[in-house]
Protein backbone atom coordinates (compact mmCIF):
# COMPACT_ATOMS: atom_id res chain seq x y z
CA UNK A 1 0.00 0.00 0.00
CA UNK A 2 1.51 3.51 -0.81
CA UNK A 3 1.41 5.86 2.74
CA UNK A 4 0.88 9.32 2.68
CA UNK A 5 4.50 9.36 3.54
CA UNK A 6 5.72 7.67 0.54
CA UNK A 7 3.63 9.56 -1.75
CA UNK A 8 4.92 13.20 -0.59
CA UNK A 9 8.30 11.81 -1.19
CA UNK A 10 7.03 10.56 -4.64
CA UNK A 11 6.05 14.27 -4.97
CA UNK A 12 9.33 15.06 -4.54
CA UNK A 13 10.73 13.55 -7.30
CA UNK A 14 7.86 14.22 -9.65
CA UNK A 15 6.68 10.83 -9.74
CA UNK A 16 3.18 11.10 -8.29
CA UNK A 17 0.95 11.22 -10.90
CA UNK A 18 2.30 7.57 -11.99
CA UNK A 19 1.72 6.60 -8.67
CA UNK A 20 -2.23 7.51 -8.37
CA UNK A 21 -4.25 4.30 -8.53
CA UNK A 22 -6.27 5.15 -12.16
CA UNK A 23 -9.23 3.08 -10.18
CA UNK A 24 -10.13 6.24 -8.60
CA UNK A 25 -9.71 9.00 -10.69
CA UNK A 26 -13.15 11.01 -11.68
CA UNK A 27 -14.59 10.72 -15.37
CA UNK A 28 -16.33 14.40 -14.47
CA UNK A 29 -14.51 17.34 -15.74
CA UNK A 30 -12.50 19.83 -12.85
CA UNK A 31 -15.37 23.00 -12.03
CA UNK A 32 -11.70 24.48 -10.52
CA UNK A 33 -8.64 23.39 -10.59
CA UNK A 34 -7.86 20.27 -9.45
CA UNK A 35 -6.21 19.28 -6.28
CA UNK A 36 -4.49 16.31 -4.90
CA UNK A 37 -6.27 14.73 -1.97
CA UNK A 38 -5.84 11.91 0.15
CA UNK A 39 -8.50 9.61 1.00
CA UNK A 40 -7.73 6.68 3.49
CA UNK A 41 -3.52 7.32 2.82
CA UNK A 42 -4.53 6.83 -0.67
CA UNK A 43 -3.95 10.10 -3.13
CA UNK A 44 -6.45 10.99 -5.45
CA UNK A 45 -7.25 13.92 -7.86
CA UNK A 46 -10.16 15.99 -6.30
CA UNK A 47 -11.40 17.41 -9.94
CA UNK A 48 -13.96 19.53 -7.97
CA UNK A 49 -10.99 21.46 -6.26
CA UNK A 50 -13.86 22.13 -3.36
CA UNK A 51 -12.62 18.81 -1.28
CA UNK A 52 -15.96 16.85 -1.77
CA UNK A 53 -15.56 13.95 0.30
CA UNK A 54 -14.00 11.23 -1.68
CA UNK A 55 -17.09 8.64 -2.37
CA UNK A 56 -15.57 5.08 -4.15
CA UNK A 57 -16.87 3.51 -7.49
CA UNK A 58 -19.57 1.22 -6.95
CA UNK A 59 -18.05 -2.09 -6.33
CA UNK A 60 -15.69 -0.87 -4.35
CA UNK A 61 -15.07 -1.23 -0.50
CA UNK A 62 -17.76 -3.76 -0.40
CA UNK A 63 -16.71 -5.32 3.42
CA UNK A 64 -17.26 -1.94 4.87
CA UNK A 65 -20.83 -2.34 6.28
CA UNK A 66 -20.03 -4.95 8.80
CA UNK A 67 -16.72 -3.62 9.50
CA UNK A 68 -17.38 -1.22 12.75
CA UNK A 69 -19.09 -4.58 14.10
CA UNK A 70 -17.97 -5.72 17.50
CA UNK A 71 -16.36 -9.15 17.83
CA UNK A 72 -19.69 -10.89 19.44
CA UNK A 73 -21.82 -8.84 16.65
CA UNK A 74 -19.24 -9.99 13.80
CA UNK A 75 -19.62 -13.73 14.79
CA UNK A 76 -23.01 -13.82 15.35
CA UNK A 77 -23.85 -12.86 11.69
CA UNK A 78 -21.27 -13.98 10.19
CA UNK A 79 -20.02 -17.35 10.11
CA UNK A 80 -17.89 -18.85 6.86
CA UNK A 81 -16.78 -15.24 4.81
CA UNK B 1 -43.06 -6.85 -0.51
CA UNK B 2 -39.52 -8.10 0.10
CA UNK B 3 -37.50 -5.45 2.69
CA UNK B 4 -34.14 -6.31 3.84
CA UNK B 5 -33.83 -2.57 4.86
CA UNK B 6 -34.26 -3.89 8.46
CA UNK B 7 -31.49 -6.31 8.15
CA UNK B 8 -28.39 -3.77 9.49
CA UNK B 9 -25.80 -6.37 8.45
CA UNK B 10 -26.89 -7.34 4.96
CA UNK B 11 -25.20 -5.02 3.12
CA UNK B 12 -22.35 -4.26 0.35
CA UNK B 13 -20.84 -7.87 -0.34
CA UNK B 14 -23.26 -9.47 2.22
CA UNK B 15 -26.11 -8.74 0.92
CA UNK B 16 -28.52 -11.69 -0.41
CA UNK B 17 -28.42 -12.32 -4.21
CA UNK B 18 -31.39 -14.51 -4.01
CA UNK B 19 -30.80 -15.53 -7.60
CA UNK B 20 -30.40 -18.88 -9.69
CA UNK B 21 -27.42 -18.80 -12.27
CA UNK B 22 -25.79 -20.19 -14.83
CA UNK B 23 -22.67 -19.02 -16.27
CA UNK B 24 -21.62 -21.37 -19.37
CA UNK B 25 -17.78 -21.05 -20.25
CA UNK B 26 -16.03 -18.94 -17.18
CA UNK B 27 -13.79 -16.20 -17.57
CA UNK B 28 -10.68 -17.36 -16.21
CA UNK B 29 -7.11 -16.15 -15.52
CA UNK B 30 -4.17 -18.71 -15.42
CA UNK B 31 -4.42 -22.32 -17.25
CA UNK B 32 -7.19 -24.76 -15.86
CA UNK B 33 -4.85 -27.94 -15.26
CA UNK B 34 -6.30 -30.73 -17.51
CA UNK B 35 -6.35 -33.26 -15.19
CA UNK B 36 -9.14 -31.80 -13.16
CA UNK B 37 -12.84 -33.74 -14.79
CA UNK B 38 -15.48 -33.06 -12.58
CA UNK B 39 -16.85 -30.99 -10.24
CA UNK B 40 -16.41 -28.55 -7.06
CA UNK B 41 -19.79 -28.75 -5.69
CA UNK B 42 -20.42 -26.08 -2.98
CA UNK B 43 -23.45 -25.65 -0.60
CA UNK B 44 -24.36 -23.08 2.10
CA UNK B 45 -26.72 -20.55 2.02
CA UNK B 46 -28.93 -17.21 0.83
CA UNK B 47 -31.87 -15.36 2.49
CA UNK B 48 -34.75 -15.54 -0.11
CA UNK B 49 -36.83 -14.04 2.26
CA UNK B 50 -35.69 -12.39 5.86
CA UNK B 51 -35.58 -13.91 8.92
CA UNK B 52 -38.48 -13.71 10.79
CA UNK B 53 -36.08 -12.82 13.88
CA UNK B 54 -33.25 -10.62 13.06
CA UNK B 55 -31.16 -12.85 16.20
CA UNK B 56 -31.56 -16.04 14.80
CA UNK B 57 -28.72 -18.31 13.40
CA UNK B 58 -27.31 -17.56 9.91
CA UNK B 59 -27.52 -21.60 10.09
CA UNK B 60 -31.46 -21.01 9.26
CA UNK B 61 -30.23 -19.19 5.53
CA UNK B 62 -31.96 -21.28 2.88
CA UNK B 63 -29.68 -23.64 1.09
CA UNK B 64 -27.99 -23.30 -2.03
CA UNK B 65 -26.46 -25.54 -4.08
CA UNK B 66 -23.79 -24.52 -6.36
CA UNK B 67 -21.44 -26.17 -8.87
CA UNK B 68 -18.30 -25.32 -10.87
CA UNK B 69 -17.85 -28.15 -13.50
CA UNK B 70 -14.86 -28.53 -15.06
CA UNK B 71 -14.44 -30.82 -18.25
CA UNK B 72 -11.27 -30.18 -20.55
CA UNK B 73 -9.85 -27.30 -19.38
CA UNK B 74 -12.92 -25.03 -19.10
CA UNK B 75 -15.08 -24.54 -16.37
CA UNK B 76 -19.03 -23.84 -16.39
CA UNK B 77 -20.88 -22.47 -12.92
CA UNK B 78 -24.60 -23.18 -12.43
CA UNK B 79 -26.29 -22.44 -8.99
CA UNK B 80 -30.21 -23.07 -7.83
CA UNK B 81 -31.79 -23.22 -4.56
CA UNK B 82 -32.43 -26.36 -2.84
CA UNK B 83 -36.30 -26.76 -3.48
CA UNK B 84 -37.29 -27.98 -0.07
CA UNK B 85 -40.95 -28.01 1.35
CA UNK B 86 -39.94 -25.09 3.39
CA UNK B 87 -38.44 -23.05 0.56
CA UNK B 88 -41.76 -23.44 -1.60
CA UNK B 89 -43.61 -22.98 1.17
CA UNK B 90 -41.96 -19.19 2.01
CA UNK B 91 -42.10 -18.79 -2.40
CA UNK B 92 -45.41 -19.38 -2.22
CA UNK B 93 -46.96 -16.78 0.71
CA UNK B 94 -43.80 -14.35 -0.38
CA UNK B 95 -42.48 -14.43 3.30
CA UNK B 96 -40.57 -16.13 5.72
CA UNK B 97 -42.80 -18.42 7.76
CA UNK B 98 -40.14 -20.19 9.90
CA UNK B 99 -39.06 -19.08 13.02
CA UNK B 100 -35.55 -19.64 14.75
CA UNK B 101 -33.43 -21.99 14.11
CA UNK B 102 -34.79 -25.52 14.34
CA UNK B 103 -37.36 -24.50 16.72
CA UNK B 104 -40.71 -25.20 15.39
CA UNK B 105 -42.48 -23.18 18.11
CA UNK B 106 -41.51 -19.86 16.70
CA UNK B 107 -42.67 -20.60 13.01
CA UNK B 108 -46.34 -19.61 11.51
CA UNK B 109 -48.72 -21.89 12.16
CA UNK B 110 -49.83 -22.44 8.59
CA UNK B 111 -46.60 -24.82 8.13
CA UNK B 112 -46.89 -26.67 11.48
CA UNK B 113 -45.78 -30.62 10.65
CA UNK B 114 -43.77 -29.59 7.33
CA UNK B 115 -40.40 -30.09 7.19
CA UNK B 116 -38.27 -27.17 8.24
CA UNK B 117 -34.74 -28.47 6.98
CA UNK B 118 -32.86 -25.56 4.95
CA UNK B 119 -30.32 -28.44 3.10
CA UNK B 120 -27.68 -25.51 3.65
CA UNK B 121 -24.51 -27.81 4.64
CA UNK B 122 -22.57 -30.52 3.10
CA UNK B 123 -22.41 -31.70 -0.63
CA UNK B 124 -21.95 -35.76 -0.61
CA UNK B 125 -21.90 -37.84 -3.71
CA UNK B 126 -22.66 -41.62 -3.00
CA UNK B 127 -23.89 -44.31 -4.23
CA UNK B 128 -23.87 -42.24 -8.13
CA UNK B 129 -25.82 -40.02 -6.57
CA UNK B 130 -25.55 -36.40 -5.04
CA UNK B 131 -26.90 -35.05 -2.13
CA UNK B 132 -27.50 -32.27 0.25
CA UNK B 133 -27.29 -32.69 3.60
CA UNK B 134 -28.04 -30.96 6.67
CA UNK B 135 -28.16 -32.36 10.59
CA UNK B 136 -32.21 -31.88 11.09
CA UNK B 137 -33.40 -33.96 8.49
CA UNK B 138 -32.63 -36.56 6.05
CA UNK B 139 -30.73 -35.99 2.59
CA UNK B 140 -32.13 -34.29 -0.41
CA UNK B 141 -31.16 -35.90 -3.62
CA UNK B 142 -30.47 -33.35 -6.54
CA UNK B 143 -30.22 -34.01 -10.43
CA UNK B 144 -26.16 -33.73 -10.61
CA UNK B 145 -26.42 -32.14 -14.50
CA UNK B 146 -29.79 -30.16 -13.48
CA UNK B 147 -28.95 -29.51 -9.75
CA UNK B 148 -32.90 -29.22 -9.04
CA UNK B 149 -33.91 -31.14 -5.83
CA UNK B 150 -35.49 -34.45 -6.29
CA UNK B 151 -36.13 -34.85 -2.68
CA UNK B 152 -35.63 -36.66 0.39
CA UNK B 153 -33.20 -39.80 0.72
CA UNK B 154 -33.83 -42.65 3.07
CA UNK B 155 -31.78 -45.90 1.01
CA UNK B 156 -34.91 -47.60 0.08
CA UNK B 157 -36.27 -47.03 3.71
CA UNK B 158 -33.40 -48.77 5.62
CA UNK B 159 -32.12 -45.66 6.81
CA UNK B 160 -34.09 -45.00 9.89
CA UNK B 161 -32.99 -41.81 11.86
CA UNK B 162 -35.34 -39.22 11.27
CA UNK B 163 -32.12 -37.18 10.87
CA UNK B 164 -28.82 -37.84 8.18
CA UNK B 165 -25.57 -36.03 9.65
CA UNK B 166 -23.88 -33.29 7.49
CA UNK B 167 -20.52 -35.19 8.23
CA UNK B 168 -20.48 -38.79 6.89
CA UNK B 169 -17.14 -40.80 6.53
CA UNK B 170 -16.09 -42.70 3.75
CA UNK B 171 -13.79 -45.56 4.03
CA UNK B 172 -11.44 -45.06 1.38
CA UNK B 173 -10.49 -48.83 1.71
CA UNK B 174 -13.53 -50.27 1.61
CA UNK B 175 -16.20 -47.80 0.13
CA UNK B 176 -18.51 -47.41 2.91
CA UNK B 177 -20.13 -45.12 4.07
CA UNK B 178 -20.12 -44.36 8.07
CA UNK B 179 -22.62 -42.26 8.82
CA UNK B 180 -25.61 -41.20 11.57
CA UNK B 181 -28.14 -39.41 12.73
CA UNK B 182 -28.60 -37.90 16.18
CA UNK B 183 -31.88 -36.89 17.80
CA UNK B 184 -32.56 -40.05 15.95
CA UNK B 185 -36.27 -40.87 16.85
CA UNK B 186 -37.32 -37.02 16.85
CA UNK B 187 -36.76 -33.42 18.20
CA UNK B 188 -35.34 -33.55 21.56
CA UNK B 189 -34.71 -37.00 21.92
CA UNK B 190 -31.19 -38.15 22.74
CA UNK B 191 -30.75 -41.22 20.54
CA UNK B 192 -28.04 -41.78 17.73
CA UNK B 193 -28.68 -44.20 14.91
CA UNK B 194 -25.00 -45.39 13.71
CA UNK B 195 -25.05 -46.65 10.09
CA UNK B 196 -22.91 -48.34 7.96
CA UNK B 197 -23.91 -48.19 4.10
CA UNK B 198 -22.18 -49.82 1.71
CA UNK B 199 -20.84 -48.50 -1.59
CA UNK B 200 -23.82 -49.19 -3.76
CA UNK B 201 -26.04 -47.51 -1.21
CA UNK B 202 -27.36 -50.32 1.10
CA UNK B 203 -27.27 -50.14 4.84
CA UNK B 204 -25.65 -52.90 5.92
CA UNK B 205 -25.29 -52.45 9.78
CA UNK B 206 -27.09 -50.27 11.99
CA UNK B 207 -26.70 -49.58 15.70
CA UNK B 208 -28.50 -47.56 18.20
CA UNK B 209 -27.58 -46.30 21.50
CA UNK B 210 -28.48 -42.93 23.78
CA UNK B 211 -26.17 -40.23 24.34
CA UNK B 212 -25.99 -39.05 28.00
CA UNK B 213 -27.95 -35.62 27.62
CA UNK B 214 -29.30 -34.20 24.31
CA UNK B 215 -26.40 -32.16 22.41
CA UNK B 216 -24.95 -31.65 19.33
CA UNK B 217 -23.36 -33.64 17.00
CA UNK B 218 -22.20 -32.34 13.85
CA UNK B 219 -18.88 -34.64 12.81
CA UNK B 220 -17.45 -37.91 13.75
CA UNK B 221 -13.89 -39.42 12.88
CA UNK B 222 -13.01 -42.98 11.53
CA UNK B 223 -10.25 -45.72 11.92
CA UNK B 224 -9.95 -49.12 10.61
CA UNK B 225 -11.85 -50.32 13.84
CA UNK B 226 -13.72 -47.75 15.93
CA UNK B 227 -15.76 -44.29 15.04
CA UNK B 228 -15.03 -41.13 17.12
CA UNK B 229 -18.27 -39.33 18.32
CA UNK B 230 -17.43 -36.05 20.08
CA UNK B 231 -19.88 -34.12 22.20
CA UNK B 232 -19.23 -31.25 23.57
CA UNK B 233 -21.02 -27.95 25.08
CA UNK B 234 -24.04 -27.18 22.98
CA UNK B 235 -27.41 -28.58 24.75
CA UNK B 236 -30.80 -28.47 24.09
CA UNK B 237 -34.25 -29.26 25.86
CA UNK B 238 -38.00 -29.00 25.10
CA UNK B 239 -37.92 -26.17 27.80
CA UNK B 240 -35.81 -24.21 25.92
CA UNK B 241 -37.99 -24.36 22.57
CA UNK B 242 -41.19 -23.66 24.15
CA UNK B 243 -39.71 -20.58 25.23
CA UNK B 244 -39.21 -19.55 21.86
CA UNK B 245 -35.01 -19.85 21.98
CA UNK B 246 -32.65 -21.33 19.42
CA UNK B 247 -32.20 -25.09 19.35
CA UNK B 248 -28.96 -24.72 21.45
CA UNK B 249 -27.28 -23.04 24.13
CA UNK B 250 -23.42 -23.40 25.03
CA UNK B 251 -23.62 -25.37 28.77
CA UNK B 252 -19.79 -24.34 29.62
CA UNK B 253 -20.26 -26.90 32.67
CA UNK B 254 -20.24 -29.64 30.43
CA UNK B 255 -16.87 -31.87 29.66
CA UNK B 256 -15.58 -32.93 26.24
CA UNK B 257 -17.04 -36.20 25.72
CA UNK B 258 -15.37 -38.45 23.15
CA UNK B 259 -17.52 -41.81 22.31
CA UNK B 260 -15.95 -44.40 20.89
CA UNK B 261 -17.31 -47.21 19.23
CA UNK B 262 -15.66 -50.32 17.31
CA UNK B 263 -17.45 -50.41 13.44
CA UNK B 264 -17.95 -53.75 14.59
CA UNK B 265 -19.21 -53.55 18.72
CA UNK B 266 -22.38 -53.32 20.05
CA UNK B 267 -23.84 -50.84 22.37
CA UNK B 268 -22.23 -52.59 25.23
CA UNK B 269 -18.83 -51.96 23.81
CA UNK B 270 -18.95 -48.33 24.02
CA UNK B 271 -16.08 -46.24 25.56
CA UNK B 272 -16.83 -42.66 26.73
CA UNK B 273 -14.08 -40.85 27.61
CA UNK B 274 -14.03 -37.39 29.30
CA UNK B 275 -11.62 -34.09 29.24
CA UNK B 276 -11.91 -30.29 29.65
CA UNK B 277 -14.58 -28.29 28.57
CA UNK B 278 -13.84 -28.12 24.09
CA UNK B 279 -15.83 -27.96 20.99
CA UNK B 280 -14.69 -30.43 18.70
CA UNK B 281 -17.16 -28.80 15.60
CA UNK B 282 -14.74 -30.44 12.85
CA UNK B 283 -12.70 -33.66 12.66
CA UNK B 284 -9.40 -34.33 10.31
CA UNK B 285 -8.56 -37.48 10.71
CA UNK B 286 -8.18 -40.27 12.98
CA UNK B 287 -6.32 -43.22 13.29
CA UNK B 288 -6.01 -46.91 15.30
CA UNK B 289 -2.28 -47.13 16.54
CA UNK B 290 -1.34 -50.06 18.80
CA UNK B 291 -4.14 -50.14 21.68
CA UNK B 292 -4.76 -46.26 21.04
CA UNK B 293 -7.17 -44.29 19.00
CA UNK B 294 -5.61 -40.88 17.88
CA UNK B 295 -7.57 -37.84 16.94
CA UNK B 296 -6.39 -34.84 14.92
CA UNK B 297 -8.95 -31.64 14.66
CA UNK B 298 -8.92 -27.85 14.76
CA UNK B 299 -10.32 -27.46 17.99
CA UNK B 300 -11.91 -24.74 20.47
CA UNK B 301 -11.36 -23.87 23.78
CA UNK B 302 -15.60 -23.12 24.26
CA UNK B 303 -17.96 -21.87 22.47
CA UNK B 304 -17.40 -20.39 18.86
CA UNK B 305 -21.04 -19.19 18.24
CA UNK B 306 -22.77 -16.53 19.91
CA UNK B 307 -25.60 -16.97 18.16
CA UNK B 308 -25.99 -20.10 20.30
CA UNK B 309 -25.65 -18.14 23.55
CA UNK B 310 -24.52 -19.75 27.22
CA UNK B 311 -27.44 -21.00 28.79
CA UNK B 312 -25.93 -19.60 32.09
CA UNK B 313 -26.73 -16.38 30.74
CA UNK B 314 -23.07 -15.42 30.84
CA UNK B 315 -21.10 -13.37 28.06
CA UNK B 316 -19.97 -14.98 25.11
CA UNK B 317 -16.49 -15.45 25.28
CA UNK B 318 -14.49 -14.85 22.11
CA UNK B 319 -11.11 -16.09 24.02
CA UNK B 320 -12.40 -19.67 23.64
CA UNK B 321 -13.76 -19.27 19.89
CA UNK B 322 -10.39 -19.57 18.76
CA UNK B 323 -9.61 -23.37 17.47
CA UNK B 324 -6.49 -24.91 17.06
CA UNK B 325 -4.45 -27.94 15.64
CA UNK B 326 -4.54 -30.95 18.22
CA UNK B 327 -4.08 -34.15 18.60
CA UNK B 328 -6.41 -35.88 21.25
CA UNK B 329 -5.24 -39.90 22.29
CA UNK B 330 -7.45 -42.54 23.69
CA UNK B 331 -6.04 -45.46 25.29
CA UNK B 332 -8.38 -48.44 24.81
CA UNK B 333 -6.25 -50.74 26.64
CA UNK B 334 -6.48 -48.45 30.09
CA UNK B 335 -9.74 -48.24 32.18
CA UNK B 336 -8.82 -44.62 32.86
CA UNK B 337 -11.75 -42.33 30.82
CA UNK B 338 -9.33 -39.45 30.25
CA UNK B 339 -7.40 -38.71 27.15
CA UNK B 340 -4.52 -36.61 26.43
CA UNK B 341 -4.41 -33.63 24.32
CA UNK B 342 -1.25 -31.59 22.43
CA UNK B 343 -1.69 -28.46 20.68
CA UNK B 344 0.47 -29.52 17.24
CA UNK B 345 0.31 -25.75 16.04
CA UNK B 346 0.14 -22.26 18.03
CA UNK B 347 -1.25 -20.32 15.64
CA UNK B 348 -5.42 -19.92 15.40
CA UNK B 349 -6.76 -21.29 12.42
CA UNK B 350 -10.67 -22.11 11.08
CA UNK B 351 -11.59 -25.50 12.11
CA UNK B 352 -12.83 -26.38 8.31
CA UNK B 353 -9.73 -28.12 7.74
CA UNK B 354 -9.36 -30.95 5.18
CA UNK B 355 -6.47 -33.96 4.62
CA UNK B 356 -6.12 -36.31 1.67
CA UNK B 357 -9.37 -38.45 1.69
CA UNK B 358 -7.18 -41.00 0.04
CA UNK B 359 -5.50 -41.58 4.04
CA UNK B 360 -8.52 -40.91 5.89
CA UNK B 361 -8.25 -43.79 8.70
CA UNK B 362 -4.53 -43.95 7.77
CA UNK B 363 -1.18 -42.46 9.20
CA UNK B 364 -1.17 -39.17 7.16
CA UNK B 365 1.70 -36.37 7.40
CA UNK B 366 -0.62 -33.43 5.89
CA UNK B 367 -3.85 -30.97 6.80
CA UNK B 368 -5.13 -28.11 4.91
CA UNK B 369 -7.24 -25.33 6.18
CA UNK B 370 -7.65 -21.59 5.91
CA UNK B 371 -6.37 -18.98 8.55
CA UNK B 372 -6.36 -15.40 9.23
CA UNK B 373 -2.66 -13.57 8.65
CA UNK B 374 -2.62 -10.14 10.23
CA UNK B 375 1.25 -9.53 8.41
CA UNK B 376 -0.43 -9.89 5.18
CA UNK B 377 -1.38 -6.61 3.53
CA UNK B 378 -5.18 -5.82 3.37
CA UNK B 379 -5.98 -2.67 1.40
CA UNK B 380 -8.49 -1.39 3.27
CA UNK B 381 -8.96 1.87 0.57
CA UNK B 382 -10.34 -0.74 -2.06
CA UNK B 383 -12.11 -3.74 0.15
CA UNK B 384 -13.36 -2.11 3.53
CA UNK B 385 -12.01 -2.45 7.08
CA UNK B 386 -12.26 -5.91 7.50
CA UNK B 387 -8.46 -6.69 7.91
CA UNK B 388 -7.40 -9.69 10.02
CA UNK B 389 -11.30 -10.55 10.50
CA UNK B 390 -11.29 -12.66 7.21
CA UNK B 391 -9.10 -16.18 6.31
CA UNK B 392 -6.96 -14.55 3.70
CA UNK B 393 -4.72 -17.51 3.37
CA UNK B 394 -4.28 -21.68 2.81
CA UNK B 395 -1.97 -23.71 4.88
CA UNK B 396 -0.46 -26.74 4.57
CA UNK B 397 -0.19 -28.21 7.87
CA UNK B 398 2.91 -30.19 8.05
CA UNK B 399 2.08 -32.58 11.41
CA UNK B 400 5.01 -34.63 11.14
CA UNK B 401 7.73 -31.84 10.87
CA UNK B 402 5.32 -28.91 12.55
CA UNK B 403 6.23 -26.57 9.19
CA UNK B 404 3.68 -25.09 7.45
CA UNK B 405 3.33 -23.51 3.63
CA UNK B 406 1.16 -20.80 2.72
CA UNK B 407 -1.07 -19.67 0.11
CA UNK B 408 -2.24 -15.80 0.19
CA UNK B 409 -5.46 -15.37 -2.04
CA UNK B 410 -4.99 -11.37 -2.37
CA UNK B 411 -5.25 -7.94 -0.65
CA UNK B 412 -9.39 -7.93 -1.05
CA UNK B 413 -9.62 -10.75 -0.38
CA UNK B 414 -11.19 -13.75 2.05
CA UNK B 415 -11.37 -17.26 1.57
CA UNK B 416 -14.15 -19.96 1.79
CA UNK B 417 -13.32 -23.57 3.02
CA UNK B 418 -10.16 -25.06 1.51
CA UNK B 419 -10.45 -28.37 -0.63
CA UNK B 420 -8.01 -30.72 -1.39
CA UNK B 421 -8.32 -32.35 -4.83
CA UNK B 422 -5.50 -35.45 -5.03
CA UNK B 423 -3.39 -35.87 -8.52
CA UNK B 424 -4.39 -39.51 -10.14
CA UNK B 425 -1.85 -41.64 -8.93
CA UNK B 426 -0.04 -38.80 -6.76
CA UNK B 427 1.84 -39.09 -3.70
CA UNK B 428 -0.41 -37.97 -0.38
CA UNK B 429 -0.50 -33.94 -0.76
CA UNK B 430 0.22 -34.26 -4.35
CA UNK B 431 -2.71 -32.64 -6.06
CA UNK B 432 -4.52 -29.06 -5.83
CA UNK B 433 -6.46 -26.93 -3.68
CA UNK B 434 -9.44 -25.45 -4.50
CA UNK B 435 -11.56 -22.55 -2.44
CA UNK B 436 -13.74 -19.89 -3.58
CA UNK B 437 -12.81 -16.27 -2.08
CA UNK B 438 -14.17 -13.17 -2.40
CA UNK B 439 -13.22 -10.22 -3.81
CA UNK B 440 -14.50 -6.95 -1.94
CA UNK B 441 -12.97 -4.57 -4.48
CA UNK B 442 -14.68 -6.21 -7.19
CA UNK B 443 -17.87 -7.39 -5.24
CA UNK B 444 -17.50 -10.97 -7.09
CA UNK B 445 -15.93 -14.61 -6.12
CA UNK B 446 -13.12 -16.06 -7.62
CA UNK B 447 -12.36 -20.16 -7.46
CA UNK B 448 -9.10 -20.43 -7.20
CA UNK B 449 -6.88 -23.52 -8.10
CA UNK B 450 -3.78 -23.92 -6.64
CA UNK B 451 -0.62 -26.49 -6.44
CA UNK B 452 -1.05 -27.99 -3.22
CA UNK B 453 2.90 -28.32 -2.74
CA UNK B 454 3.66 -24.71 -4.33
CA UNK B 455 1.51 -22.81 -2.48
CA UNK B 456 3.46 -19.96 -2.21
CA UNK B 457 3.72 -19.71 -6.20
CA UNK B 458 0.21 -18.34 -5.76
CA UNK B 459 -2.37 -20.19 -7.63
CA UNK B 460 -2.25 -21.38 -11.14
CA UNK B 461 -5.83 -20.66 -12.29
CA UNK B 462 -9.13 -18.57 -10.89
CA UNK B 463 -12.66 -18.96 -12.08
CA UNK B 464 -14.02 -15.58 -11.83
CA UNK B 465 -17.63 -14.92 -11.64
CA UNK B 466 -19.43 -11.84 -12.43
CA UNK B 467 -21.17 -11.60 -9.53
CA UNK B 468 -21.05 -12.48 -5.92
CA UNK B 469 -21.63 -16.60 -5.47
CA UNK B 470 -23.48 -17.45 -2.08
CA UNK B 471 -21.79 -18.20 1.15
CA UNK B 472 -20.46 -21.39 1.90
CA UNK B 473 -20.85 -23.92 4.52
CA UNK B 474 -18.90 -27.09 2.71
CA UNK B 475 -17.60 -28.28 -0.67
CA UNK B 476 -16.33 -30.90 -1.86
CA UNK B 477 -14.22 -32.01 -5.57
CA UNK B 478 -16.64 -34.66 -7.27
CA UNK B 479 -14.78 -36.30 -9.50
CA UNK B 480 -16.23 -37.39 -13.03
CA UNK B 481 -16.46 -40.68 -12.29
CA UNK B 482 -18.44 -40.56 -9.49
CA UNK B 483 -21.35 -39.55 -10.92
CA UNK B 484 -23.36 -39.70 -14.03
CA UNK B 485 -22.53 -36.26 -15.54
CA UNK B 486 -23.60 -34.83 -19.02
Amino acid sequence: MLTRRDFVTKLAVGGALAAMPPSVWPATLPARAPVVSIHMDQPYIDVTGRAIPYIPPPGLRSAAPIAHLSELEFRTRFVFL
Amino acid sequence: MVDFSKMSTMKGFFAPTRFEADVYDCEVTGKIPSDLNGAFVRLGGDWLYPPKFEDDSPFSMDGYINTFRFKNGVVDYKGRWVKTPRFKADRAARKQLFGKYRNPFTDDPSVAGLDRSVQNTTPLAFAGKLFTLKEDSLPYEIDCNTLETIGPYNFNGKFKSLTFTAHPKIDPATGEMICYGYEAEGLETNDVFLYTISPKGEVTRELRFKMPYVAMVHDIAITEKHVLIPVFGFVSSMERLKEGKVHWGWDDTKPALMCVVPRDGEAKDIRWFKGPSRATVHTLNARDEGGKVILEAAIYDGNPFPFFPPVDGSPWDPAKARAYIRRQTFNMNSKDDGFAEDKLFEMNVSDLGRVDDRYMTQPYRYAFTSYADKARPFEEWKAGNLGGRVNNCYGRFDLSTGKMNSYFAGPTHSLSEVCFVPRKGGAEGDGYILGVANNYAEMRSELIIADAQRLEEGDVARVLLPFRATSQVHGRWVDESELPFA
